[in-house]
């Protein structure tokens, strides 16, 4: 799994869990990749990912927060879908082909 | 720990500094003595009459005799054996502030004066104070800063003792705790009064009376508004929004870590602060649950974290793949 990846889904299970609560505040990227000794772009592009899941708000000047409301749902759901995503792999399925799987089986 | 003459001379330098202020007003009084009235004002009221005054000779004596107070103990911070580097800055560093202040004082006093009948017409200082607040601050800090840098403390060796708990970290699996711990209530106990006196001074004497408080006030706001940090370089706490100024303790520095009770009392108050015996420093937010690091000085370290566990035991796992080969 690409780093960026790898440190999203450490948030995201953070999220989940219940260990970062709506509205703290993360470490600002370039501190965050000092302390990883990554580029400080791996880190910009796993908040984004992060801000695309809906999971965090990034705003200018005032860094990366955890969104308030539905944050840790949120985070689940994205663990959920993503492990979906491997099964349905595992079983030669396309998303179109996993779709149709859950609207089956819901 | 035996200083190097060098130290030793940049200690001298730093005094020299301290006092040079103190010097400034002996030397221009005679100056300005025919220009100035005679009792000079010492004190204006609420609505920025003069209502104290002192004679020129007095008040002469007067700064003298408070800079010297700090003087002399930044004299015996520059030659007293055996004290630590840090309390030596620490004592000269206020002596230049408060030197610097005094200064600060006589000459806002000259500006307000010179060429005035007499102390009764006085104006009353607006802007003055808060140069006058800034100029002594800025002073002990350049004299903090010709002290020199404090020396390296001795690297601790080994890693931490077997019975301290460990996190499961794989081989070249890098972790970090990030974290903002809530302001200590107590901070609203002392802004609140603060700014209701603030507010008042603005209303009833003017804007510039109110400025000092206000500037307080938005200082403790920031002064308890940290982030702390563990990574493999060490442990960080960084203040205000921007985590800067930052106080560092290196991995090298620190021997092992552990969960521990904090209690308030025993640290005088709340923030970021040395301990009443002089034995540790902490970031003391609030009582309860905390990381206490041993430092290789024989010192602590104190913080009141979210997971104390998870932080001593991360610790103690950094210590371990630093110091095994």
């Amino acid at each position: 799994m690409p780093l960026a990846d790898q440190i999203a889904a450490h948030v995201r299970g953070a999220v989940a869990a219940g260990e970062l609560a709506p509205g703290d505040r993360l470490p600002a990227a370039r501190d965050l990749a000092e302390s990883l000794q990554v580029n400080m772009h791996t880190i910009l592009r796993a908040y984004a990912r992060l801000r695309d899941e809906g999971l965090i708000e990034l705003r200018r000047g005032r860094g990366a927060t955890i969104r308030r409301g539905d944050a840790a749902d949120r985070a689940r759901l994205v663990d959920a879908v993503q492990n979906l995503l491997v099964a349905g792999r595992r079983l030669g399925l396309n998303v179109d082909e996993l779709v149709d799987e859950v609207r089956r089986l819901a | 720990m035996t200083e190097r003459p060098r130290n030793r001379v940049s200690l001298w330098w730093a005094f020299a500094l301290a006092a040079a202020p103190a010097a400034l007003v002996p030397l221009t009084g005679p100056i300005w003595r025919d220009r100035l009235p005679d009792p000079l004002p010492s004190h204006w009221d609420f609505a920025g009459r003069v209502d104290g005054t002192t004679g020129v000779g007095a008040m002469v004596t007067m700064l003298l005799v408070v800079a010297a107070v700090p003087l002399a103990a930044a004299l015996v911070a520059v030659l007293a054996p055996g004290l630590r580097r840090r309390v030596r800055r620490a004592v000269i560093g206020i002596a230049g502030a408060v030197t610097g202040g005094t200064a600060a004082i006589w000459l806002m006093t000259v500006a307000l004066s010179l060429d005035v009948a007499t102390a009764a017409e006085v104006p009353s200082p607006s802007w003055h104070i808060m140069v006058l607040l800034l100029g002594a601050a800025g002073w002990g800090a350049l004299v903090a800063r010709a002290c020199g840098t404090v020396p390296e403390e001795p690297a601790a060796t080994g890693p931490p003792p077997a019975g301290l708990a460990r996190l499961d970290l794989a081989p070249g699996q890098r972790a970090v705790w990030s974290e903002t711990p809530p302001m200590p209530r107590a901070a609203w106990i002392a802004l609140v009064p603060l700014l209701v006196v603030a507010v008042v001074l603005a209303v009833g004497v003017n804007a510039w009376a109110a400025a000092p408080l206000l500037v307080g006030a938005v200082a403790v706001l920031l002064m308890l508004r940290t982030r702390f940090t563990v990574d493999a370089r060490g442990v960080t706490v960084g203040f205000g929004p921007w985590g800067r100024p930052r106080v560092r303790i290196p991995m090298r520095e620190i021997v092992s870590a552990a969960p521990t009770t904090v209690h308030v009392f025993e640290w005088g108050g709340w923030g970021y602060r040395y301990s009443l015996d002089g034995r540790g420093r902490g970031l003391i937010l609030r009582g309860g649950p905390g990381v206490r690091l041993e430092l290789s000085s024989g010192r602590c370290f104190v913080a009141t974290v979210r997971d104390p566990e998870t932080v001593s035991a991360l610790v103690n796992s950094l210590l371990d793949s630093a110091r095994t080969p």
